[in-house]
């Protein structure tokens, strides 16, 4: 009985690989594109191997960012590690990426990052690491320090300029009185609300805090107090920034601003937003990587950075519903900023 | 390359133990095994912290640490099977939840790094490149004599008997509520440990480390009773050829560089495929429980 | 003569604010051997059953004193229910609740003597077979699923009797048997009450079966909404 399982899941297994290759075959960016660029005189092609802890949009603007910079500068094969959301497989795929040869590894989120890491320093490969959205890359130790990471890895990290994305807000509602911070309360965050908190204080702006901690709590808490507000501000929060809708109907039908501390939610709806965009994490990224592909430095040699190019965005549909009225020449004078 | 496979299989074997003793013998649908892996994880990194201590020390204490947290979790999930007469799947989100506080109130955040701590692990340096291994291996085995023995002991056995006919140990005056309790806590135990050396490989521990671990766990189960079908105590053999075909296929998949967007459902497709083969062929279904394992 | 088993002012409801279904109900059993309880479907041979191990629900409402050789337990105390509750077996009409049925019929006679906190010493399956057990033709080395269902409800009641209890409860114990194995099953049940001063009781409803092994027989029969019970032989 046992030969026949054997035999008919082997079978089974062939199948279920043989179909494997045809996805492939059929999806376009399987990750084996080549770029080669015939005005690079005698440029080599890099292998690069780029991991991704899951599929998610602002994930795949970076690595967009990344890619496209690297067009026209330096001839380059890219393998794409997505992880499902899965550790276990994070770390095979590090394993994997340790075991071939590659010039150089882009990780993206902190999870590849320090996986990645830890399985080069361990195999003793020592393979330079492009590590891009990570955030307090200094207090998880993966690096040293932001001058000088004394190791294989250097970072492009994240950072909050919440004493500028104040004043951005108190100069386009000039009615500003009193901002109720939605937020989830976990420990990462409590720290930038005691901030918003600060900076609210300092100026002279009421402030509120609505503590979030499952995406219903949204609907069911935040209406008791939008009332006592004219502006609603939430963080660069993965919980609230997913139920980001409902609170965007709220503030419509309220005619409360929303100000959102990342892009996208301003082109869902929110009438002012405040941030980066993922493509510039690439971007700054990809400066890096040539360093270290055609200048030959090291990564430790390379200080990490932060990307800084923070940018405004208006929502013009919705700004009016949320009680933001702002003149055209306003809106054209804009030099840092962006309307939709 | 070769290794890197050895020691993910060795890693996990204490995991597989665990999730065979309460999934395939006692065929309670055991999701707090979850829980078990990131706790145990999380209570070994506080003992991580403490300085100037003697290698073995440290790794016996973190060890000890861990298998205490998975065990912690898995007494709760079972005292509200057998005393507020919840469901096996109810206890395990509602203790699923409780802990998911616990757990980021013990490292006061969702991620702590103990890459910088004195790693245990690497006690016994021979193979430059794989320091880890030869101790991981070592836990391994360690685990799987202390389970072989333990499938032959009243307890061990009894276990088997509750997953077998849930009513044996009633009817025959046995201590059910204690068999339960003590099954679900050895089981998580050894969750807790594999979770500590995951930690301890990656050099950091969070509170979503345990995302898609039933799927490794049931996936692992069910392609090892598909090969491999015999009755007690050899048994045991099934997790470990179990966990050793599911990383086997994991690395023929990745080997072949499709879109690995897809590719936890091509291996669902292939843990599918076997399931639906080998209960075909079968003689006889042998008492599946609702998770068909 | 000192009786094996005695019931005084045995009173069951189902629900205390209810109607009684056992009222004031005392006898003794005072011959060794089985015995028999006899009634119409419905009579409550099953609930009695339940009863005299102790099992009460919430709700239902039970007095009286049962005596086992020289222990006294008091219905209305949780503890002796308890220990009533240990101190008995039954072995069910669906006999398959009894049996492991992955394991070989060696394996499970041994698991069958368990104790009642299993511990952790190692178990190693002996393969005796003594002179009773082998006169049955029972494969004891297959597991236990293989066996036809006369064969399963033999070792089922083998395995009831393994244990050393005081109060072994039979509920149909020879309904898949054919009439050389039944015969065979109850001198050894007679025996072995006997022998090892169980009291045994047994539900049947084959009369040439009580004619031949009944030591004691209790009837119960309804009167006018009351139930009660004499015993006979």
């Amino acid at each position: 009985m046992s030969h026949n399982i054997k035999f008919i899941a082997t079978v089974i297994l062939i199948f279920s690989l043989v179909v494997a290759v045809l996805i492939k075959s059929k999806v376009k960016d399987t990750g084996y594109s080549v770029q080669s660029v015939g005005a690079v005189a005698g440029g080599k092609l890099y292998k690069i191997a780029i991991m991704v802890p899951a599929t998610h949009p602002a994930l795949e603007e970076i690595q967009d960012g990344f890619l496209k910079s690297l067009d026209g500068v330096i001839a380059y094969k890219h393998d794409l590690y997505n992880a499902n959301g899965d550790r276990t497989l994070m770390r095979h795929q590090a394993e994997e990426i340790v075991a071939k040869d590659y010039d150089l590894v882009f990780t993206i989120a902190t999870g590849p990052g320090l996986i990645m890491k830890e399985v080069s320093e361990q195999r003793g490969k020592v393979i330079p690491i492009v590590a891009g959205a990570v955030d307090s890359p200094v207090d998880i130790k993966m690096i040293a320090s932001m001058q000088s990471s004394g190791n294989n890895v250097t970072v492009v990290t994240g950072t909050d300029d919440f004493d500028q994305q104040i004043d951005m807000l108190r100069y386009l509602k000039s009615d500003l009185k009193s901002i109720l911070l939605v937020y989830n309360a976990v420990p990462g965050l409590e720290k930038k609300r005691k901030k918003v908190e600060q900076i609210c204080n300092r100026v002279g702006v009421d402030f509120q805090a609505v503590e979030i901690f499952n995406i219903s709590d949204l609907i069911q808490k935040v209406p008791t107090f939008i009332h006592a507000h004219d502006t609603v501000m939430v963080l660069k929060d993965n919980m609230v920034v997913s139920g980001i809708e409902s609170l965007i109907n709220l503030c419509n039908k309220n005619g409360k601003t929303l100000y959102a501390s990342d892009l996208n939610s301003g082109d869902k709806g929110a009438a002012l937003s405040y941030g980066i965009h993922e493509y510039d994490d690439g971007v700054e990224s990809a400066k890096k990587a040539i360093e270290i592909l055609k200048d030959g430095k090291k990564p430790s040699e390379i200080p990490s950075s932060m990307n800084m190019q923070f940018k405004i965005k208006v929502n013009t549909k919705t700004m009016q519903q949320q009680g933001l009225d702002l003149p055209e020449e306003l809106l054209v004078a804009m030099k840092s900023g962006e309307v939709i | 390359m070769n290794f890197a496979i050895i020691e993910q299989i060795a890693l996990y074997i204490p995991l597989m133990l665990g999730a065979y003793l309460s999934i395939s013998m006692m065929k309670i649908p055991n999701l707090s095994i979850e829980t078990a892996y990131v706790f145990g994880a999380i209570m070994a990194s506080q003992v991580l912290m403490l300085e100037g201590n003697v290698g073995i020390v440290v790794l016996l204490l973190a060890l000890l640490m861990s298998a205490c947290g998975g065990a912690m979790v898995g007494i709760i999930a079972a005292s509200f099977v057998e005393y507020a007469k919840f469901s096996h799947i109810l206890a395990a989100i509602i203790t699923m939840g409780l802990f998911h506080g616990l757990s980021q109130w013990v490292i006061a955040g969702s991620h702590i790094t103990i890459s910088h701590f004195y790693n245990s692990l690497r006690l016994l340096e021979f193979v430059r490149e794989y320091p880890e291994l030869p101790i991981v291996m070592i836990i391994a085995l360690l685990m799987i004599i202390i389970f072989y023995m333990f499938i032959h002991t009243q307890l061990g056995i009894s276990c088997a008997l509750y997953g077998d006919n849930i009513l044996f140990l009633k009817n025959y005056r046995m201590n059910q509520s204690y068999v339960v309790i003590a099954g679900m806590a050895l089981s998580n135990a050894l969750a807790g440990i594999t979770g500590y050396m995951v930690a301890q490989s990656n050099g950091f521990a969070d509170t979503t480390m345990g995302v898609g671990l039933p799927l490794l766990c049931l996936s692992s189960l069910i392609i090892g009773k598909s090969l491999y079908t015999t009755r007690w105590p050899l048994t045991i053999v099934v997790p470990l050829v179990g966990i050793a075909g599911y990383f086997m296929v994991q690395s023929l998949l990745l080997g072949i560089g499709f879109d690995l967007r897809y590719f936890t459902s091509v291996q669902a497709i292939i843990v599918a495929g076997l399931l639906i083969i080998s209960s075909r062929v079968s003689r006889r279904s042998l008492h599946q429980n609702l998770l068909g394992i | 003569m000192k009786s094996f088993f005695s019931l005084k002012s045995f009173s069951f409801a189902f629900d205390s604010k209810g109607p009684s279904f056992f009222e004031d109900i005392s006898f003794d059993i005072e011959r060794p051997g089985i015995t028999f309880i006899l009634g119409k479907n419905g009579a409550g041979k099953s609930t009695l059953f339940r009863l005299f191990q102790g099992i009460v629900h919430r709700g239902e409402h039970v007095q009286g004193l049962l005596t086992l050789g020289s222990t006294v337990y008091n219905f209305q105390q949780p503890s002796d229910r308890q220990k009533l509750y240990n101190a008995s077996m039954i072995l069910h009409q669906s006999f398959d609740k009894m049996l492991a049925p992955s394991f070989t019929g060696f394996e499970n006679l041994q698991f069958a003597q368990f104790d009642q906190n299993p511990d952790l010493s190692l178990v190693s399956v002996s393969h005796d077979q003594s002179h009773f057990i082998r006169q049955l033709n029972i494969p004891l080395d297959k597991p236990v699923y293989q066996l036809s269902g006369g064969q399963r409800q033999m070792l089922a009641m083998l395995m009831t009797t393994q244990k050393s209890l005081g109060l072994l409860l039979l509920d149909e114990p020879t309904a898949a048997l054919d009439s050389k194995n039944s015969d065979y099953v109850m001198q050894g049940i007679g025996q072995l009450a006997a022998e090892k001063k169980i009291s045994v009781f047994c539900v049947a409803h084959d009369m040439d079966l009580v004619q031949k092994y009944a030591a004691n027989v209790v009837t119960i029969s309804q009167e006018q909404s009351g139930k009660r019970v004499c015993t006979v032989t």
